[in-house]
């Protein structure tokens, strides 16, 4: 039981990391990042190539993809971004959606890493832990306690310093931001870096769990939406629950019912969240106005 | 005079259509053609929930996996004649449609797009899981192919026929859909909810009933690709699907009549066109989208526009030139862009 809790709560916070990656450029932006899940898997790639390639320690190997993924986040933003910053949603949409095919599509490349699985050593011990009849891995926990540390350090962000208000403002209104003389542009930049950033640490501590391949990306993008759409997209507290919530299902349904139906639950739990409250948990009814 | 052309013109179209088969370079360009043909009434059934009713569907390859499986299921099972299974997974496709819209579409915006996202995720599993009838990942296999009385639609000529005379009857259809009442009811849907409302338009009533007519679009275009394919699985209607059907009506441009076709007929063929980079293709065919979408976010269409505008007015200034310089001044005015029929798009 508890280890179920555990490993499910473990899943849980990787989707839930992805959805607010989905959630923050959402927020500022408007459009939803197709990409996401592909940059999940490049800050694996990067360090698996730090570590299991060139055998650097990993500590290292943590801090350069981490740093790479900021490079990254930048010129995301200036390509596929920035030039469209005007234009239908859609076309960010669409934008988003041509980055993640050039990742995955580079990725697979043989002088890049190719259509084989990786693996990813782990920070903490690979030696499970017992506790009664429980047998817990270290990762997980490790997942879990990277996950609620980022939480409580992007809540202070956002809501205690000055830097994250002015994000605040500008998701809130770009003009009337733009109008208290916040630098918008200044901000995107930091919000695509930011959620970059978020994708490289779901990246690497997921890798340890789940062999990294060019496939990894995708998957854990699609269970994030999933994830953020059951509790409501727009809201973090949504993208925290939806996640941990879709965690725990797939470890619980797997476990009792069979691993063959787990998706079949998600997607039970999804149907009925789309009849009753098709805005998510945490979705808010919005009136429009005219 | 004016009947006479328009004869001739149906006759040399009729000619070409007949034709056409024939005239490909290579079986393997008929193959894409037919399969381009069933992207364009995909596409084409989109756009009139997208472009027209301004509703963003996320979902919509959901419909055309429905219809596909729906008119294998009967075809193969029960041994329906394949008119009665298109229909029916049509149909099938419309009740879907039907059941999910009602809750989905009182969604504005981007909830609509998550919601109709995790739609189309949702009839995805159930394809997947469903094992018993589906088959689940394994797909069903040596679905029958076309049969309409004695002619047997199994081979890529004569799959053609049928494909692309479908896709010509539903582009009449949605010519006719855009034009009647319905049509500007989703227009004065897409351009201000309020403001419809208030003119007396049912809104919500609307945007179903558009919904609708692009899943019947997509449930059609699904029976034709499982009876020509005869093998369906439900990666072939997965999130993928959905995107690419997206990315198709955006790039060809959204709203409007031609640009689903144009799009979709394009996308097609790009990847092939683009196989000589072997391994790089599916790069430059992602760099290509943003170029694309960054120097034409109105799509194929609009460039089209702003080319034909471009000409005639160079031509108009050659011919009125040398003339009299007053028509000159005069033919400056259609260097402005026409005004297009069905408006660009809004963001929705």
């Amino acid at each position: 039981m508890l280890q179920l809790v555990i490993s499910g709560l473990a899943m849980g916070s990787i989707y839930a990391l992805v959805a607010l990656g989905f959630l923050l450029i959402y927020v500022a932006v408007g459009a939803i990042n197709f990409a996401q899940g592909d940059m999940v898997m490049l800050g694996a790639f990067f360090g698996v190539t730090f570590a299991t390639m060139l055998g650097w320690p990993l500590w290292l190997a943590y801090f350069l993809s981490m740093l790479l993924m900021l490079v990254f986040g930048y010129v995301f933003e200036r390509v596929a971004y920035y030039p469209l910053r005007d234009k239908p949603f859609l076309t960010v949409i669409i934008s988003t959606i041509a980055v993640g095919i050039i990742l995955r599509n580079l990725a697979i490349q043989d002088w890049a890493w190719g259509p084989e699985e990786f693996f990813f050593g782990t920070l903490v011990s690979d030696v499970p832990i017992e506790v009664g009849d429980a047998v817990i891995l270290p990762q997980h926990l490790f997942i879990i306690g990277i996950t609620v540390a980022l939480l409580v350090a992007q809540y202070l962000f956002f809501e205690k310093t000055f830097l994250g208000r002015k994000l605040q403002a500008t998701a809130q209104d770009q003009e009337a931001a733009r109008l208290m003389g916040i630098k918008v542009e200044r901000m995107m930049i930091i919000t695509f870096v930011m959620s970059s950033f978020l994708a490289a640490i779901a990246g690497l501590i997921l890798a340890p769990v789940l062999f990294v391949s060019t496939n990894m990306g995708f998957h854990v993008g699609v269970k994030a939406f999933v994830a953020s759409i059951v509790g409501g997209f727009g809201s973090m507290a949504g993208a925290i629950t939806g996640g941990l919530f879709l965690g725990l299902l797939e470890v619980f349904g797997a476990a009792y019912i069979s691993s063959a139906y787990k998706d079949a639950f998600a997607v039970l739990i999804m149907l009925v969240v789309l009849f009753v409250r098709p805005q998510g948990f945490f979705g808010e009814k919005i009136q429009e106005k005219v | 005079m004016k009947i006479g052309v328009t004869l001739m013109g149906t006759l040399v179209g009729l000619v070409l259509f007949i034709a056409a088969p024939f005239l490909m370079p290579s079986d393997y360009a008929l193959h894409l053609t037919n399969l381009a043909g069933i992207y364009m009434i995909l596409v084409l059934g989109l756009n009139i929930v997208m472009g027209y009713a301004g509703q963003v569907n996320l979902g919509h390859a959901a419909f055309w996996g429905v219809g596909a499986y729906a008119s294998s299921l009967l075809v193969m099972g029960w041994g329906v004649p394949f008119l009665v299974g298109m229909f029916c997974g049509a149909i099938a496709a419309a009740i879907v449609a039907w059941v999910v819209g009602y809750p989905t579409l009182k969604l504005k915006g981007h909830y609509l797009a998550m919601a109709s996202l995790a739609f189309g995720q949702v009839v995805y599993f159930v394809l997947l899981n469903w094992e018993p009838v589906t088959n689940g990942s394994q797909g069903l296999r040596d679905i029958p192919p076309p049969r309409l009385g004695p002619l047997v639609f199994a081979s890529d000529e004569m799959f053609f026929y049928l494909a692309w005379g479908m896709l010509i009857i539903l582009t009449g259809i949605t010519v006719l859909i855009r034009d009647s009442k319905f049509g500007r009811a989703f227009l004065a849907v897409r351009e201000g909810n309020i403001a419809a409302e208030a003119m007396g338009v049912n809104v919500a009533n609307m945007k179903v009933l558009a919904f609708v007519i692009s899943a019947v679009y997509g449930g059609i275009a699904g029976s034709l690709y499982a009876h020509w394919s005869t093998y369906i699985s439900p990666d072939n209607f997965s999130l993928e699907a959905s995107i690419q059907l997206l990315v198709m009506l955006v790039v060809g441009g959204l709203g409007t009549l031609g640009g689903p076709l144009l799009g979709a007929f394009i996308l097609t063929f790009l990847p092939e066109w683009l196989r000589f980079l072997k391994s790089y293709y599916m790069v430059v065919y992602g760099v290509l989208l943003i170029i694309f979408i960054l120097r034409m976010p109105y799509g194929l269409v609009g460039l089209f526009e702003r080319a034909g505008a471009w000409l005639r007015g160079r031509l108009g200034r050659a011919f009125a030139a040398p003339a009299a310089p007053r028509q000159a001044a005069a033919s400056g005015s259609t260097t402005n862009p026409p005004v297009s029929v069905g408006a660009r798009d809004k963001s929705p």
